[in-house]
């Protein structure tokens, strides 16, 4: 993704994010490498970035023995990848604005099937359930972008199966032959999100979350950092799957939203918010996302 | 698994499902190659093993396509590997019983959240809901023993990732320390399919699927095949790890599904079901386990005909 050169020149806090990047497996499902500490991040014992209450840092554990606490579900861009300090990552800001916790449950190209899973987990398992979640459904289109393969049960193969799967499939097969595939797949598991929650009464708002392809003109920073630009061939393929199936994904998921009368917030196909890289947002960007999410959670909290 | 040259000479009717046996992924999951077709067995468009009814061929979706259809979820011994002809598969042999079709939905090393993810597609997107439902957790089991490793929530890595997942964690891990994970894992997606079921009054059964480790005597065919002699080290500590912790998850199985209050159906049968190799049972076995979960599903779908309203659709 864009110039990292550039963009740990631009903004060394970064370096720590590629220095401690590490994945690992649970089940067949890639996880952040637990128990790590940094001056940017720390993670937990199941490798979920620490979240921040003032000035308690949080484990997902720590968060659901809570009366009251949230869950944000999500890929990285809620792991808050680039972007140093945990108290400035989506759940920081959602604890900081409503005086009760919320776990970062942000997995690498996190995916809803996997989300949901996790969802039932701590359902099933905490003490209360959850006081509110925000689900962030954007991991299974970036996932999609770097495949271009879908199922529409089990969506696409994570990040370390792609050679696997390519060579099963002898090459990469048409994007636009499997984007019914990843439609179908995110509508079924937004829905089961939706519907989790709707059993157990947890306030849900579904994330219009975006990226930087959706920003009609970069900030000289991101202009600086090449944000946009491929740097190989892979990158070229995803860049381009991603531009081209957008709109058609937002669309889905605003149909989804409103068939299930679930509120949809953030900016949607358009934005104007920082990016440290074309799919993580800076400390600003968090912020007027996690604004939009506070708006919309709000009225469902009274 | 056993010894492959032995049980090939003795049983040649396996040759067809060791030559066509390829696993292809699904998003981030195992499933067989589609649209395999051979004289032992024939698998869907999706990969799924064709059940028979009424001498047909049925893929997943016919049998959805079905006004009244039955659901048969598990792993590689459910598909039936090694088993001759999709009418002697266990799924087969409930439709021949129940006079409607049940789809075989048998996935290599199959576990609980696989399988949900299945079951909630199907409720998702098929015309009718199911008539009944039929679930075997001993792909959660097999899986563990294979890797020594579980989580609570995603279960065992699949065996295509198995050797990432040791190297991430600088070795083979110690199955003791990993079994509670195991045993919660089983635990949470039982009951979660067992619950989708409730929600849509769907009669359901847990079936108690069992392994050649478990029967205190085998057969003159299971010696003759050299069943349970582990081949490599990598069997050994997998048959290692069936003999020691079958008792721990066999139990959880149990009492899982007395405190659900669901139906469990072939308790018991461990020492009367014949093996091909360690995981999959012959011909009568097969029979034996499909006998005992038709008695188990019979007054529930008796009970379910008693109420028009659920035969609705979903």
């Amino acid at each position: 993704m864009a110039n990292y050169q550039n963009i740990a020149r631009l903004r060394p806090e970064v370096r720590q994010f590629i220095r401690n990047r590490r994945w690992v497996h649970r089940g067949d499902v890639i996880f952040y490498g637990p128990n790590i500490r940094c001056d940017a991040f720390s993670t937990d014992a199941g490798g979920f970035r620490h979240s921040r209450l003032g000035e308690e840092t949080l484990s997902v554990a720590d968060c659901v023995k809570r009366d009251r606490y949230g869950l944000v579900l999500g890929p990285s861009s809620v792991y808050g990848f680039g972007l140093a300090g945990n108290e400035n990552t989506m759940p920081s800001l959602l604890a900081e604005r409503f005086g009760f916790p919320f776990a970062n449950i942000g997995l690498p190209e996190g995916n809803s099937r996997n989300l949901f899973s996790i969802l039932l987990g701590l359902i099933a398992r905490a003490p209360h359930p959850p006081s509110a979640v925000v689900h962030i459904s954007g991991g299974d289109f970036t996932n999609f972008c770097y495949t271009a393969i879908a199922d529409p049960m089990l969506g696409s193969p994570n990040l370390k199966q792609i050679k696997m799967v390519l060579e099963e499939r002898g090459g990469r097969p048409p994007a636009e032959q499997q984007m019914p595939a990843l439609l179908a797949f995110t509508s079924l598991w937004i829905r089961a999100i939706t519907e989790l929650c709707a059993a157990n009464k947890v306030p849900l708002v579904l994330a219009d979350d975006t990226t930087f392809f959706e920003k009609p003109e970069p900030s000289a920073i991101e202009r600086e950092s090449e944000l946009g630009k491929p740097f190989n061939a892979a990158q070229e393929r995803q860049f381009e799957t991603h531009k081209r199936f957008v709109v058609e994904y937002h669309t889905r998921r605003k149909a989804v939203a409103g068939k299930l009368g679930v509120p949809l917030a953030g900016p949607g196909k358009t934005n104007n918010i920082g990016f440290i890289d074309e799919f993580h947002y800076d400390a600003e960007g968090t912020r007027a996302l996690c604004n939009d999410f506070g708006n919309a959670l709000e009225p469902l909290l009274k | 698994m056993a010894n492959y040259q032995k049980i090939l000479r003795l049983r040649p009717e396996v040759r067809d499902f060791v030559r066509n046996r390829a696993w292809i992924h699904r998003g981030d999951v195992l499933v067989y190659q589609p649209s395999v077709d051979c004289p032992a067995f024939s698998t869907d468009r999706s990969g799924f093993r064709h059940s028979s009814f009424k001498g047909k061929q049925m893929s997943l979706a016919d049998c959805l396509r079905h006004e009244r259809y039955g659901l048969v979820l598990g792993a590689s011994n459910i598909y039936g590997f090694g088993v001759t002809g999709n009418e002697s598969a266990l799924p087969s042999l409930l439709a021949e019983r129940f006079e409607f079709p049940f789809a075989n939905l048998g996935m290599p090393a199959g576990n609980g959240r696989n399988l949900y993810s299945l079951l909630m597609d199907i409720f998702a997107r098929a015309p009718q809901r199911p008539a009944a439902l039929v679930y075997f957790s001993g792909g959660d089991y097999s899986s563990f023993c294979k890797t020594s490793l579980c989580d609570r929530v995603f279960g065992s890595p699949s065996r295509q990732q198995v050797d990432a997942a040791v190297k991430e964690r600088g070795g083979n891990p110690n199955a003791e320390a990993q079994l509670p994970a195991l045993l919660a894992f089983t635990s949470l997606w039982t009951t979660a399919i067992v619950q989708a079921c409730r929600q849509r009054k769907i009669p359901v059964v847990l079936g108690h699927d069992t392994t050649f480790f478990e029967k205190t005597q085998a057969n003159d065919l299971e010696r003759q095949s050299d069943l349970g002699k582990a081949m490599n080290a990598t069997q050994e500590r997998q048959f290692a790890n069936h003999r020691k912790f079958g008792e721990a998850f066999y139990n959880r199985r149990r009492n899982v599904a007395k405190k659900i209050d669901v139906p469990l159906a072939g308790w018991g049968l461990e020492n009367e079901v014949g093996f091909i190799d360690e995981f999959h049972c012959d011909r009568e076995g097969t029979r034996l386990l499909a006998d005992s979960v038709a008695e188990t599903l019979e007054p529930l779908l008796q009970g379910a005909a008693s109420q028009p309203e659920l035969t609705a659709t979903a």
